[in-house]
């Protein structure tokens, strides 16, 4: 009898504890999708029933969100895809061949992963302009494969560690030359470390303010981030468009958590305890 | 030992050329966005450099004394710190409970409650400094109006206004941020202390608290060491959260170092000056480095 008691009482304090983790969630989604009436309502409702599209429709007819949107998507596909291919590179290199260079290379890496980005934002700015790779898409993604590449690299090598020297050995035996037993064995086994990895990196670059707020400067080359916090400092913004935008911000890694929550929580480990 | 013949050692050196090929791509985006960035940082902090002057001249070691006897770059290294370690204090509070908690046997539908725990991480940055910006609204915010109804407040309030509950909902912003992150690290560091441990303790008397300070914490220590101080760092030089929520103000009230950074070298284009904080940033960043790298050979040596 005790026990069930307290297993009543572990219940009801794991729900009273989530509701400050959730709420802000919930209130964004739904001051998002208020009335534009009901938004201003004073005092405000925690549950309203006023629900409208106006907002979101707004946004995309007259704020031009689907331009940022595609801004976002293109840089973020494309950079990841990037990133995974020379993490793989240098993760297999890492794992297989013997060099002198391979620690230092190593250590490059881990001290990478700790770099703040702010401490090289000014300095990039100024080579980048000189560079007259400001405003440009390709300045940008290298620097996003510089910063995201890191984690990357440790994932797939903690993945690549686990297949057993015999089987590569065998591979070669067999004919396979060595390069050939990435795409044959290492990444096979490796994909959820990849598909981990590729989650994490597309949502780091797409939620990137800094960077992209730096070294884009016209209006229409902006990525979501930098154009919603632009509409939130803008006086003549309503807080319903400024909210509707900041959800739209949410939608990828909203995917994500539906449809892909294992590897999700796998990169959040990888990337917590490393 | 292999016998080395002459083949096998011309094989084993176009085999690590080969591995130096391959990890080479990684190392050059490093060079081009890290390494050349600095130098040139470096190089420029003693220039006057601004986009907007005709001539660029050497000015020595001006623009870092002109930072050094900088009071608001004093004030903002300050506040870097009191926002850092608090955050990071209640991030790491707030993830043992929750790790504790979500880890009970007892609880029902645990999976359910963890995925709905790691969600505030999933909220991009910009997102998270808009909603909470809109719940303390001074006219709309939905928490002045809860507190009204508690009884905590008399009426609404400014909060973002006021530079002291500015940086208080700066930090509860960046707690509830990054919370997520510490309850992972320490669910997957709870589950990975042994049972038995726990049933020697209990057979010898000791109680929960007990077991939990002597067995659990002790257990979890490293892992707070290592990516707590790379957390520290993050946090200390966390640019988004600040800028977007309240752009340093009111006045330099919430201007944290990474925000007086940006100010000083974009307001007016002082890039000279800019670089200059850069590098000193750089220098700061470096202790940080030998203390983390030093935090990973301590739990290396703990764990094998």
């Amino acid at each position: 009898m005790k026990r069930k008691q307290k297993a009543v009482c572990i219940n009801l304090l794991a729900i009273a504890v989530i509701i400050p983790v959730v709420f802000p969630v919930y209130w964004l989604v739904i001051s998002a999708l208020q009335s534009p009436e009901s938004i201003i309502s004073i005092p405000p409702s925690l549950f309203p029933h006023d629900f409208s599209p106006y907002f979101l429709k707004k946004v995309f007819t007259e704020m031009n969100i689907g331009q940022y949107l595609f801004n976002s998507i293109m840089l973020s596909v494309v950079s990841t895809f990037l990133t995974l291919f020379i993490a793989c590179l240098a993760a297999f290199s890492y794992t297989v061949y013997r060099y002198k260079a391979k620690e230092a290379f190593s250590r490059m890496i881990l001290f990478v992963h700790m770099f703040p980005q702010i401490l090289i934002a000014i300095p990039l700015y100024m080579l980048m302009s000189k560079l007259h790779l400001i405003n440009s898409f390709p300045g940008l993604i290298i620097c996003y494969i510089a910063f995201e590449m890191p984690i990357c690299v440790w994932t797939m090598q903690s993945y690549f560690e686990t297949i057993p020297r015999e089987l590569v050995d065998a591979a070669e035996i067999d004919g396979l030359t060595r390069l050939q037993t990435l795409p044959r064995i290492f990444l096979p086994v490796a994909l959820p470390g990849l598909a981990a990895s590729g989650i994490m990196t597309f949502i780091g670059i797409w939620n990137n303010f800094l960077l992209a707020n730096t070294l884009l400067i016209d209006d229409a080359k902006k990525t979501l981030p930098v154009i919603v916090a632009d509409f939130a400092s803008r006086e003549s913004m309503m807080q319903g468009d400024v909210l509707a935008a900041s959800l739209i911000v949410c939608i990828p890694s909203f995917l994500f958590a539906l449809f892909a929550q294992r590897y999700l929580v796998g990169g959040l480990t990888t990337g917590a305890i490393k | 030992m292999e016998r080395r013949t002459g083949t096998l050692d011309r094989k084993i050196d176009r085999m690590s050329l080969q591995g130096m090929l391959l990890y080479l791509p990684a190392v050059i985006v490093i060079c081009l966005i890290i390494v050349y960035p600095l130098l040139y940082a470096l190089f420029m902090s003693f220039t006057n450099y601004r986009p907007t002057l005709r001539e660029t001249s050497m000015v020595g070691f001006s623009n870092y004394i002109k930072i050094l006897s900088d009071s608001s770059f004093w004030g903002a290294m300050l506040r870097s710190l009191v926002f850092t370690f608090s955050s990071l204090g209640l991030q790491i509070v707030f993830g043992l409970a929750l790790a504790q908690l979500f880890n009970h046997p007892d609880l029902k539908f645990r999976n359910l409650f963890r995925g709905l725990a790691i969600m505030p991480w999933l909220i991009p940055t910009v997102s998270v400094a808009l909603i909470f910006k809109w719940m303390f609204n001074d006219l709309y915010g939905i928490l002045n109006y809860l507190m009204v109804d508690i009884g905590i407040l008399d009426s609404p309030k400014a909060w973002m206004s006021n530079g002291t509950t500015a940086m208080v909902i700066l930090i509860i912003a960046n707690v509830w941020r990054g919370t997520p992150l510490m309850f992972t690290m320490f669910l997957a560091g709870l589950q990975g202390i042994p049972r038995d441990y726990y049933e020697a303790a209990t057979v010898d008397g000791a109680s929960a608290w007990k077991q939990y300070i002597k067995i659990t914490l002790p257990l979890l220590t490293p892992v707070i060491m290592v990516s707590g101080v790379l957390r520290f760092i993050w946090t200390f030089n966390f640019y988004d959260l600040p800028w977007v929520m309240t752009g340093g103000g009111p006045g330099e009230a919430t201007q944290t170092t990474p925000v007086y950074a940006y100010r000083t070298a974009f307001s007016a284009y002082r890039l000279g000056e800019g670089s200059a904080i850069s590098i000193i940033l750089f220098i700061v960043l470096l202790g940080f480095a030998a203390l983390y790298f030093a935090a990973r050979k301590r739990q290396g040596s703990i764990y094998n």
